[in-house]
Formats: structure tokens, C-alpha cells, sequence
């Protein structure tokens, strides 16, 4: 396996949120390294982005900083996007 | 400005979000991201959620899932697991080649010498000790179609009822309470009632993590209307109590005191209905050994002289104060009631089902939108695939019981087999059947699709007796896609086709029906467990102990075997005759009962207007008005409210082993980890297993936080690291159940012991003792 390659995982999210908390949450969870957040229809919903190096360390985000943020009820992760070496997708 | 691929990506993930949420904010950010995949409508093969999923394949290899947003009741949303799957199916260690055990050791062997060795033991067997020296051990993970034909084999063909599968682990008492108290299995609730709740009583349920996407609609009915509020009843804090109301938590094994005295709470302030009880319900109490009826006031006066909250709160340690609120709460309603293994895996696992059934009954919190009780399922077709077909010891498919002849007759009449083929007496129960076996009287099993060797209590036990060298050991043979700490045991291994790459149906925990098709070739050396068995089922025939054509003359594919399936369900409370193959290739899966074609599936059972039953067949009754509840498949067509001791668990806790040990889930993981430890990312979220142990007694016993302790019970022990938490109560301790390397595989502990109506065993409780490392 190369060693050398940069690797990005994208992992798209949502989290529910304390009714009315919506602004301050955002404000937590974007000084989370990593984390975006965008909006979405439903003010107690957020969107999120977690950029990482691979899908673990996003994992590890959405499941400690992202869950442990006052004011988030649940989150839940969508998708996960991998930029990898297609060698190292085809050795998985 | 060029986009960069880190953009697409970006524009993608978000993409998936907008859709899964069903927001159109967000839309004018999303680029769209070129998408080179076909996608394919599937169901997710994890828990009974039952999630709508989209498959994504390219060049015949499935590589990327997502949310199905078209899904009724799951709408885009899935959980982590779930999202891995692509990497599961085509991990490296999926078994591609029959194996046979030569002088101890597996080793390669072409199909026909496996499936020539396979037909041969069973046909030996069944010769020289009769059909019932044979047994079946399934799986809630086998398709519908496939348990079905299983069941069909050995209970109609071979014509032994030693038929089981791991739902007894995790659903039985489940079973055990519907059947009891309304006379058939299955919730007459759906998830359209979260939408409908008001109250929602999550008991023995961590549903955070267990169901997540049925978490997330909690959440956000509770977010719509702020005065939803939410009861939770576990002797463990798990991660939905951080948005609990009221939080109940019992010495383990003693809940059924509280769930009695709630009762006793809402009749003493006369907030039972009155209408409904008259109208819909009986009383009953075991005297003797036999259910003996009590009138409404003798229950009342049982719950006063046993379950006042004050007795309850001596009993369980739970505050009369916080019964008082949860009974006045769950009163108002509307109520869905949530729960799961903390239940049903239990000695007292139907009693204390049947009691959570009687807070429904007697509150009149049941058959209106958003008031239901329901249970929850862990397997993705532990409801459809086992229980619906009966493919267990005592039943038969689509409610029919092996003890009753009127049953036996229609099922024999069915299958094409002479009268008298189906034993009158129900086979051997999961752990009699691995008990029988450790005595060589089963003399040949097939375990199909699951991992006996990993997930049974006490496994110590009943892993020798699969793999234990001795004379005359009888012969294991298991199908699996990967190598378990099952297949390490077997005379026979044999490669399976899993998941994506058949076509199947699953059966979800809300009696929808859903077809995962086939999207991808299945590796080369695999086979489907349905084919398997239609080559077992014609090998025995030709070996002559099953009869000629009983199954190679009428099934080649799933499909028809869905035909004989929709008519036998025919005349029964669970008619799904208009659920065809052709719509479920449609449409996204429908809830029985289903009689016609045009039929639009059934949201709430026993509900006039809504479940067809009660307007044709036998069931029908034409003098009832919209909205009346009736429970047709119950004596007397009254639901039984159950006067259930509220005894304690088998070995509670004593001074030579102080703690209890319950066992359970984590998010990332399911089960034995057979699947999700494929997947690097989620074995990463916890690379190894541990022990919640409560601070006060880490304290005590000098224990360090991520230093290992031996936890030793009466039958076995297992070394793990701690955590430090609040989240069990002092004197308990929690261990998830998926690891399977030996210092961390916790059923070397757990006990055997197993409720005595359901035979379910209990996982939840058992004495252990803690010693440093």
C-alpha cells in the first residue's frame, strides 16, 4: 500500500438541535476543527460538513465534539464522500 | 472559478444532506456532482428499522449507499453502519469455497463433495435415529422466502419440528407477550404513531443507539411540539436520557413492580377507561397453573395489596414520586410505548411484556393515532422471515400454532405432505437444542446465516458441544458469508451469497414487507441459502428421506416461493395475499394485512376502517363503526390484562459475586460484528471492547479508568478495560456483546437460564465479580 498519498474524507450530517438554540449551537459546532455548518428548512435541524482525513477520524468527530456540543439532540451522518488512491480502494 | 474535486465532494456531501432532510434551503450551494453510479431501491441489512436504502453500483460492484428519501417511514435517513455497508459486502474475508474438516482441520472442497457430505450425514441420521435427530438453526438475517422454505423442509419434508432460529434470543418474549395477551403475534401500531404521540415510554430500549433513525423521528416530533415528553425506564443510562422527562430506573431485574404500580397510579385516579376495559378486556391470573379470570376490581385490589408506589419504591428503588409522574403522564397520551432486549431477554421476558401491554389496556392507550405498544426488533427479518413464517419450534406460518390439528391440517395441506407429517408436539427450543446436542441426541444440524458459537449464553457450553472432538459428535454444517467463531466449529462450511447479491424479502418490525433485489453478482463460489436448500432439499429426496418432489418439483426461484407464501397467509389475521412480488418491486414495501392487490397496507391492526380484516374473511365484523376497536385473534376477542408476580431476575447478585452484568450495543456495531468490524472506520470507533463499571464502585475496587478487570460469573470470565461512568447504576456493569476475541467475548459469562413460556434466554442479568487484571 503507498504511504504517501493525501487522502480527504467528506462526511455529510444533520443534527437536531434544542428548539430556539439554533444560532449558538452553530457557533459550537463551527470552532469544532473540520466542522461546517449550513442551514437548513427546519430551524431545529443544522447541516453539517466534516472534513478529514479519512472517514474514521470523521466518525470520531460526528460521534465525541460533534454529540458532546450543548444544545445537540442527535446527530446522524448521510454520507461519506472518500478521495483515496484508487489502489488502496480496490486493497479494502 | 474552477471547482476542485475537494468542492465536489463537499457539494456531494452536502447534497446527500439536502435530500436525506428533504431541504431545499441549502440547495442553491449544491453543485451537482456528477454521479457515474446506478442506483437501486434496497432495504438496509442491519436492525428491524427496516430503512429505506439506495444502492449504488458501478462495474458490478456495489460502492456507495444512501438514504432511500422516497421511503415512507425511514425517508433518507440511515445510520453509520448502514453507510459502510458497500465496504462489508465486498470485504476480503468473505468465504468463497466450500470447506470440509479432514483430520481437524477445514480444508477446500468443491460444492458437490460438500453438498454430497452434507445430504449424506442428514440422510444417515434421520435413517438410523429418526427425523428428530436432525435440527435447523436460522437466522432474523435469512430472507423471508428462504426461512420459509427451511421451515417447509424439515417440519413438512423431513418432518421434524427441531426448526429454530436466533430470534428466540432477541425476540421471543416478545412474541410470547402479543400471543398472550391479544392471541397473535405482531404490533397492531406502526411508526405513523410517532408522528401521532404525545407520550413516549422507551423501556429496556438504549433506542439512541439500537435504532437510530427511530431516535431521530422521536426527536423530532419532540422538537415539533414542546409538549412531548418522554419516559425511560432502565436500570442503565444510555444516551437517550438526555432528553428524557422522567427517568425510571429500577434495581435490574425488578421493573415489574413499577409498571404494576403505574397501574395501580392511573385506576386509583380513575384515569383508566372505563369503556374500553368493559368493552375489550379480561382479566387474568395463574392459579394452580391455570389462567384463571379476576374481575377489574380484584386487579385493583391485587395491584393495592402488592404495587402501591410505596411497595414498588421499597422493591426497586425507584421513587414513588417519579411513578406518580410516569403514570400520570403516560395516562394523558397520546402513548407509544418503545422497547426491547431490556425486556425480552429475561426469565420474566413475557410477563413483563404482557405488562406493558396492560398499562395500554387499561389506560385505553392503544388503536388511536400515536397509542400503541410496540416492540422493536433487531434482526432485519426477525419479524417477516421467522416469526411471521413460524420458523420456530412451536408454530407455524402466519400464526398458526404446531399444537392445534386444525393448523397442522392446513399447513400440511398447503405444503403437499400426506396427513400426519407435522408433529403434534413442538420440537426442541434453542437451548434444549444445543443442550440435546451436547448429549449427541441431535445427531445433524444446519445453522444458517447467524453465529450460535459467538451469541449464545454460556457459549462455553454449547460451543463444545458444536466443535468438541468425541465419538459419535454429531455433524455441524453452517452457511455464512463470513468466517465466525460459528464456522471455525463445522464438519461443513459453505460460502454464501449475502444481501445485495440475491432478491429477497425482509420483514421489518412494523409488518412492512420490502423486496431487496438483487443489484450485484454474487461472488464467484457463493450461493444463496435459498439455493442451498432447494439442492439440500433434492439431494434428500433422492437419499430418500424426504419425499420425492416435495420441493424440487415446485420451487426454482424466491418468487415462487412468495406464491405459495401470500396463500398461506390466506384466512389468517396476517392476509397478505395483494402484497405481490410485482408491487414490491414498485413500491417501497407494505404492511400487512393486505388481502387485495388495491389494498394500501394496514397502519393500525384491530381498528375498524383501518385493518381489512375486520371487514371480510373470518375476522369480519360488519356491526362495528369506524375507529372501534376489536381484538378478533383473541379468546373471547378481549385482550388479557395479566396478573404477573413481579419476580426477580434468576441469579441476581449476591455476596460471592456482588454485580450484575447486562449486556448490549453500541452504535457502530451489530451483533456479533461479523459485518461492522469489516469496516475499518467503525471498528475504529471502538477498536476494543470494555466495561461501564459507576465510579462509586470503581473506587471501591481501586480501578483505574482504560485498565483492564477480570469479570468473572459462575459459568465463565472475560477481561476487558474499563470505562468509567455514570451511566450504570452502582452495582451494575455493562458490556457490549459484539467482540468475539476470547478475554472480551462476554457470553462466556452470561447465563442460560431462560424465561419459561418463551425460553428466551436472559442476557440482561446474571452475578458476576470484579478483580483487577
Amino acid at each position: 500500500m503507498r504511504q504517501d498519498i493525501e487522502t480527504l474524507a467528506v462526511v455529510g450530517a444533520f443534527a437536531r438541535i434544542e428548539p430556539g438554540a439554533s444560532v449558538k449551537v452553530r457557533q459550537r459546532l463551527n470552532q469544532i476543527p473540520g466542522v461546517e455548518t449550513f442551514d437548513l428548512d427546519d430551524q431545529d435541524r443544522v447541516g453539517i460538513l466534516i472534513e478529514t482525513k479519512d472517514a474514521a477520524g470523521a466518525e470520531e468527530i460526528l460521534e465525541g465534539p460533534i454529540k458532546a456540543t450543548p444544545g445537540v439532540w442527535g446527530a446522524w451522518p448521510v454520507s461519506v464522500e472518500l478521495e483515496e488512491d484508487p489502489d488502496r480502494i480496490a486493497e479494502a | 472559478m474552477e471547482n476542485t474535486r475537494r468542492d465536489f465532494m463537499k457539494a456531494a456531501a452536502m447534497a446527500a444532506v439536502v435530500t436525506a432532510t428533504s431541504s431545499q434551503k441549502a440547495m442553491g450551494k449544491v453543485f451537482e456532482a456528477p454521479s457515474p453510479l446506478k442506483w437501486h431501491k434496497s432495504v438496509c441489512r442491519f436492525c428491524g428499522t427496516g430503512c429505506g436504502v439506495m444502492l449504488g453500483v458501478r462495474d458490478d460492484r456495489l460502492v456507495a449507499l444512501r438514504g432511500d428519501v422516497e421511503h415512507p417511514t425511514t425517508k433518507g435517513l440511515v445510520c453509520a453502519k448502514s453507510l459502510f455497508l458497500p465496504k462489508i459486502v465486498h470485504a476480503k474475508d468473505r468465504l468463497k469455497t466450500p470447506m470440509i474438516r479432514k483430520n481437524g482441520t477445514l480444508v477446500p472442497a468443491t460444492w458437490d463433495e460438500a453438498m454430497t457430505l452434507v445430504a449424506e450425514k442428514f440422510a444417515s441420521a434421520i435413517k438410523k435415529h429418526g427425523p428428530d435427530s436432525v435440527a435447523y438453526y436460522g437466522s432474523g438475517q435469512a430472507m423471508s422466502e428462504e426461512s420459509y422454505l427451511a421451515n417447509r423442509l424439515f417440519k413438512g419434508g423431513i418432518g421434524t419440528n427441531n426448526v429454530e432460529g436466533n430470534p428466540r434470543l432477541c425476540m421471543a418474549s416478545a412474541v410470547g407477550g402479543y400471543v398472550s395477551t391479544f392471541g397473535k403475534d405482531e404490533p397492531m401500531g406502526s411508526y405513523d404513531d410517532i408522528e401521532h404521540a404525545k407520550v413516549f415510554f422507551l423501556v429496556g430500549s438504549n433506542t439512541a443507539e439500537c435504532h437510530p433513525v427511530i431516535y431521530d423521528q422521536i426527536l423530532a416530533r419532540k422538537q415539533q411540539n414542546r409538549d412531548v415528553l418522554i419516559i425511560t425506564l432502565d436500570p442503565r443510562k444510555s444516551p437517550i436520557d438526555t432528553i428524557a422527562d422522567v427517568h425510571l430506573d429500577p434495581v435490574p431485574g425488578y421493573d415489574l413492580a413499577v409498571l404494576h404500580a403505574m397501574a395501580y397510579c392511573m385506576i386509583r385516579d380513575k384515569k383508566h377507561d372505563k369503556a374500553f376495559i368493559e368493552k375489550n378486556v379480561q382479566f387474568k391470573i395463574v392459579k394452580d397453573k391455570k389462567p384463571t379470570n379476576v374481575t377489574f376490581d380484584e386487579y385493583f385490589e391485587w395491584l393495592s395489596k402488592n404495587y402501591t408506589p410505596r411497595q414498588a419504591e421499597l422493591q426497586t428503588g425507584v421513587s414513588q414520586a417519579k411513578i406518580e409522574e410516569a403514570a400520570k403522564i403516560f395516562a394523558v397520551g397520546p402513548t407509544t410505548s418503545f422497547w426491547t432486549m431490556g425486556l425480552n431477554q429475561r426469565t420474566r421476558g413475557v410477563w413483563v411484556n404482557n405488562l406493558m401491554h396492560n398499562l395500554h389496556l387499561i389506560s385505553g392507550q392503544i388503536g388511536k393515532p400515536g397509542a400503541t405498544p410496540f416492540s422493536l426488533t433487531g434482526q432485519p427479518n426477525a419479524c417477516g422471515g421467522v416469526r411471521d413464517t413460524g420458523s420456530l419450534c412451536h408454530i407455524l406460518p402466519y400464526g398458526r400454532a404446531i399444537k392445534k390439528a386444525k393448523h397442522r391440517e392446513e399447513m400440511e395441506k398447503i405444503w403437499g405432505c400426506k396427513p400426519g407429517t407435522i408433529k403434534p408436539k413442538p420440537g426442541l427450543h434453542t437451548i434444549a437444542m444445543f443442550q440435546a446436542l451436547a448429549r449427541d441426541e441431535v445427531q445433524a444440524m444446519l445453522i444458517l446465516t447467524t453465529n450460535p458459537g459467538h451469541s449464545l449464553p454460556n457459549v462455553s457450553v454449547y460451543r463444545d458441544a458444536m466443535g468438541k472432538p468425541r465419538p459419535n459428535k454429531p455433524f455441524i454444517c453452517v452457511i455464512d458469508g463470513y468466517p465466525t467463531r460459528t464456522t471455525e466449529l463445522a464438519d461443513v462450511v459453505l460460502p454464501a451469497a449475502i444481501w445485495s447479491e440475491k432478491t429477497g424479502v425482509f420483514g421489518m418490525s412494523e409488518r412492512r414487507y420490502q423486496l431487496h433485489p438483487q443489484v450485484i453478482p454474487a461472488p464467484a463460489g457463493t450461493v444463496s441459502d435459498f439455493d442451498f436448500l432447494l439442492d439440500f432439499a433434492g439431494r434428500l429426496e433422492a437419499h430418500g428421506v424426504v419425499p420425492k418432489g416435495y420441493v424440487s418439483s415446485k420451487f426454482k426461484t424466491t418468487d415462487d416461493v412468495w406464491e405459495e407464501m401470500m396463500l398461506a397467509s390466506k384466512d389468517t389475521a396476517y392476509d397478505f395475499r395483494g402484497i405481490t412480488r410485482e408491487r414490491l418491486r414498485k413500491e417501497r414495501g407494505v404492511r400487512w394485512p393486505a388481502p387485495t392487490v388495491g389494498h394500501p397496507g394496514t397502519a393500525r391492526r384491530f381498528v375498524k376502517g383501518e385493518d381489512p380484516c375486520l371487514d371480510a374473511g373470518p375476522y369480519a365484523d360488519l356491526t362495528l363503526k369506524p375507529g372501534e376497536t376489536k381484538f378478533y385473534a383473541a379468546p373471547n376477542h378481549r385482550a388479557t390484562v395479566w396478573l404477573r408476580p413481579a419476580l426477580g431476575p434468576a441469579e441476581p447478585a449476591d455476596a460471592d459475586y456482588p454485580f450484575v452484568l447486562t449486556t448490549g450495543r453500541v452504535l457502530e456495531h451489530w451483533h456479533t460484528g461479523t459485518m461492522t468490524m469489516k469496516a475499518r472506520e467503525l471498528r475504529r470507533a471502538y477498536p476494543t471492547c470494555f466495561v461501564e463499571v459507576h465510579p462509586d464502585d470503581a473506587k471501591k475496587l481501586g480501578i483505574r479508568d482504560g485498565k483492564k478487570i477480570k469479570i468473572t460469573s459462575r459459568r465463565g470470565e472475560a477481561t476487558v478495560k474499563v470505562r468509567i461512568t455514570q451511566a450504570p447504576q452502582p452495582g451494575m456493569i455493562f458490556v457490549p456483546m459484539h467482540w468475539e476475541d476470547v478475554p472480551s467475548l462476554i457470553n462466556l459469562v452470561t447465563i442460560d437460564a431462560f424465561d419459561p413460556g418463551s425460553k428466551q434466554p436472559e442476557f440482561k442479568m446474571c452475578a458476576v465479580k470484579l478483580e483487577k487484571a
